[in-house]
């Protein structure tokens, strides 16, 4: 009985530690490629930020600003501004700049509506003026080929309110066709810019890169 | 019992087979005698042996539950130490600005050689180097490989370059790794951080000095100076010495509360990535290292040690000023035509060299000679960098206070005379220039060296001394920055004589004049006049064909166009912009 159970410990105790080691060895492999891989993305993060910080110096950034931007973003001395701008008129323009973009910022729907509120009350005018006409006629009582002038005119006025109520549906979902069209076009083109500027940037990089020797395309 | 031979056995006792080695030939006893020792029956002996094969797993499973215990219980951090990465990952530590923009990094980059005694094929390497660098000459490397010499086939390979070569396996190849230094900037910071050997080791500037933290330390190394300011003040800098056809230019810029020194630059610099090796004395840093006489600028230390002492005020008049006067033989004359009576304040505006001479005399030599040992003139100035001038040893003689009053004879470097400016500026509390972002930012107790009556008074003259129209510096005049400050036109000398074409020409600046913060240094070296230029006054007056090069004429217009451009960058109290936006 001693005897079995001192063999059941020394198997036992042999599993334990080739457990243990196995268990060991998992882990410091673990640790081993985590270590690796800590490495690998220190140094791309390394080589991404160098290249950023050379970039963007400012003898860089002067030099694409004097290349890319426009004259009129040129150095003026605060004498000149003086001379050039009248304080009250500018304030003024500021405080119109300000409002146009609150109304910029409300939604392209709104703009829609309220255009349409408007062509409405212009239509509800229209048609105010035609019964004012209509209510003139009749008290005025004309005869003759008088009467018929007018009638014909306001048959038209009537037509022309409904057509121009049909209209301004109409207008309205062209023009929301049409906006929505130039967003379109605007996404696309916007797209486009963003890849071509993604290929400059990324063709400067591997040109500044080989030019300082560092490894052109960062590989894991 | 009887054995083959047909003698009696002896009893073996059992003793005397236990002494016996474990692993010993006679371990295994006759089968009679094992018999007889009915004691030790198979399964004991195997259990000795089995007990000592447990006895090593047990330590075996020790040593690695401990291992396991010591991984679980350290801290991540000091396991992933950098003594465990790779070298890649910095011998030398970062140098950053106080904006966080990097001014040095240490990266990898691999060389590849060829070993001519390991070539086995060398039509297939030539071809295999011909597909990874086809621009490579490749009758030079096949040259090369005959002489049978180790040599390098290129530098600073790219990581696909790298890869590719090392995919080869060829024993011939070589792949070296080495840590390469890099400066994004080139040649803005040269002065100040100066080179590093090829063993990354620093031999100048902020490399050297702050070689150990750079190697030993896991934080990099932030700096007071701020890359903008740099590059903005180098390139008005350059387009001085153009305008000017100047041998070189310096410039700082410093917080006078601090001592931060926020911009320092010295002309001409050199680009730090090309390791060239700088020899010519031209390329001395101006600012730390350059001991000058720097003229003019010393008439405020004349003017504040005659405040500060009581024997003048402001308002002093000094009558009967002489146009030129001998002192030890030697003249001493005014650089323009100056009314005879003048006061205090009009000397320091309009430069009087015989009214400084007559303030001193009127302090004395012992008060004058306190103000200076007390502003720290003449002494080697504690700073981070190696690169500081020792001020020339001189003795107070008979005409040393007269040429001291208006700064001839005594020599000091810019850095102290920035240092001296900025006490004065200041409210007369002492400080210590630093290029170490938050070095002085612990409260310390303020020692005063200049009372605040003495910095306000004076401080209201160096404004008069760019408002007033005839003072020497009214084109740093710039609205809405209130530029106060003063010119120094110091003759250079050449073979022990003064020249009368070769100069230095210094403008000290400080702004907001009301509350100063800030100092600006320039210094032209060997300006000449340039009459091409039109010079542009506060009133719009322009004026061209000037000829004469003093510094009113050349560093100060330098000075006003930074002042100009760092203005808006270091949000002073402009008052126009507060006031009317």
């Amino acid at each position: 009985m001693r005897n079995i159970l001192i063999l059941i410990t020394l198997i036992s105790g042999l599993i334990f530690t080739s457990l243990v080691k196995n268990k060991t060895r998992l882990l410091e492999k673990e640790l081993l490629y985590l270590d690796n891989e800590i490495n690998s993305l220190n140094f791309n993060l390394n080589e991404v930020s160098l290249d950023f910080e050379y970039l963007t110096t400012p003898k860089r950034i002067s030099l694409l600003a004097k290349n890319f931007l426009d004259e009129n973003f040129s150095y003026y001395k605060e004498s000149q501004i003086k001379k050039s701008v009248k304080p009250k008129k500018d304030l003024a323009i500021l405080k119109k700049l300000k409002n146009d973009n609150a109304f910029t910022q409300l939604s392209t729907e709104k703009s829609v509506n309220k255009k349409s509120n408007v062509t409405k009350e212009i239509d509800n005018r229209q048609l105010l003026a035609t019964k004012n006409i209509e209510t003139q006629i009749t008290e005025d009582a004309f005869t003759g080929e008088e009467t018929i002038k007018y009638l014909a005119i306001l048959k038209k006025l009537k037509n022309n309110n409904t057509v121009s109520q049909l209209s301004t549906e109409e207008s309205i979902n062209k023009t929301l066709n049409v906006t929505k069209e130039i967003d379109n076009r605007q996404l696309q083109g916007s797209k486009k810019i963003s890849v071509s500027k993604k290929v400059h940037n990324w063709a400067g990089l591997q040109i500044i890169k080989s030019f300082f020797g560092i490894p052109a395309i960062p590989v894991k | 019992m009887y054995n083959k031979k047909g003698k009696i056995n002896k009893p073996v006792s059992h003793t005397s087979w236990r002494n016996k080695g474990f692993y010993f030939e006679d371990y295994e006893t006759p089968k009679y005698e094992y018999k007889d020792q009915s004691k030790f029956s198979g399964v004991k002996l195997s259990l000795n042996r089995v007990s000592f094969i447990f006895f090593i797993f047990l330590v075996v499973a020790f040593i690695f539950g401990s291992k396991i215990i010591y991984l679980a219980s350290i801290k991540k951090e000091n396991y992933f130490t950098n003594k465990s990465l790779p070298s890649v990952f910095l011998r030398r530590q970062d140098i950053l600005d106080r904006n966080s923009n990097l001014l040095a990094r240490n990266v990898k980059l691999y060389s590849a050689a060829i070993k001519p005694r390991f070539v086995t094929d060398e039509g297939k390497l030539l071809i295999n180097l011909r597909l990874i660098f086809p621009n490579m000459n490749m009758d030079r490397i096949k040259k090369k490989i005959e002489l049978g010499k180790y040599f390098y086939i290129k530098k600073r390979l790219n990581e696909s370059e790298w890869r590719k070569l090392w995919l080869l396996g060829d024993q011939s190849i070589d792949i070296n790794e080495k840590q390469f230094r890099v400066y994004p900037h080139e040649s803005l910071f040269s002065h100040v951080l100066g080179q590093i050997d090829d063993d990354n080791l620093g031999i100048s500037g902020l490399e050297k000095s702050f070689n150990e933290k750079l190697t030993e330390s896991n934080n990099p190394l932030i700096l007071s100076l701020d890359a903008n300011l740099q590059y903005i003040i180098r390139e008005e800098l350059i387009s001085g010495n153009n305008i000017f056809q100047t041998l070189g230019s310096a410039a700082l810029l410093m917080e006078i509360d601090s001592g931060e020194i926020l911009s320092l630059i010295s002309l001409p610099d050199f680009d730090l990535n090309k390791r060239m090796n700088i020899e010519d004395p031209i390329y001395l840093n101006k600012i730390t290292k350059g001991v000058y006489e720097l003229g003019s600028v010393f008439k405020t230390f004349t003017l504040t040690a005659g405040i500060e002492f009581g024997s003048i005020k402001a308002n002093t008049v000094f009558k009967d000023l002489k146009n030129k006067i001998i002192c030890g033989g030697m003249p001493i004359s005014e650089h323009d035509k100056l009314p005879k009576n003048l006061t205090a304040e009009e000397i320091l505006v309009r430069s009087s060299n015989i009214g400084a001479i007559r303030i001193a005399k009127k302090v004395g030599v012992k008060n004058y000679r306190k103000l200076l040992n007390s502003l720290e003139l003449f002494e080697k100035i504690n700073f981070e960098l190696e690169e500081v001038g020792t001020p020339l040893p001189f003795k107070w003689e008979k005409c040393t206070l007269e040429t001291a009053s208006f700064g001839h004879g005594i020599t000091t470097t810019l850095l102290q005379l920035a240092k001296a400016y900025a006490i004065i500026g200041n409210g007369g509390y002492e400080i210590h220039p630093t290029i170490l972002l938050n070095k002085n930012i612990t409260p310390q107790v303020k020692k005063q060296i200049i009372s605040l009556k003495t910095s306000n008074v004076i401080n209201s003259m160096l404004r008069k001394v760019v408002l007033n129209k005839k003072g020497t510096a009214s084109f740093a005049d710039k609205e809405g920055y209130e530029v106060g400050g003063k010119t120094g036109t110091a003759r250079k000398v050449i073979n022990g004589t003064y020249s009368k074409e070769k100069k230095i020409n210094t403008f000290v600046s400080l702004f907001p004049i009301n509350k100063p913060k800030y100092l600006l240094l320039v210094m032209l070296d060997e300006p000449k006049s340039a009459p091409g230029f039109v010079y542009e006054f506060s009133s719009g007056y322009k004026l061209t064909g000037e000829t004469r090069n003093t510094a009113g004429w050349n560093t100060v217009v330098v000075a006003g166009n930074i002042i100009e451009k760092i203005g808006p960058i270091l949000a002073t109290n402009n008052l126009q912009a507060s006031n009317k936006f």
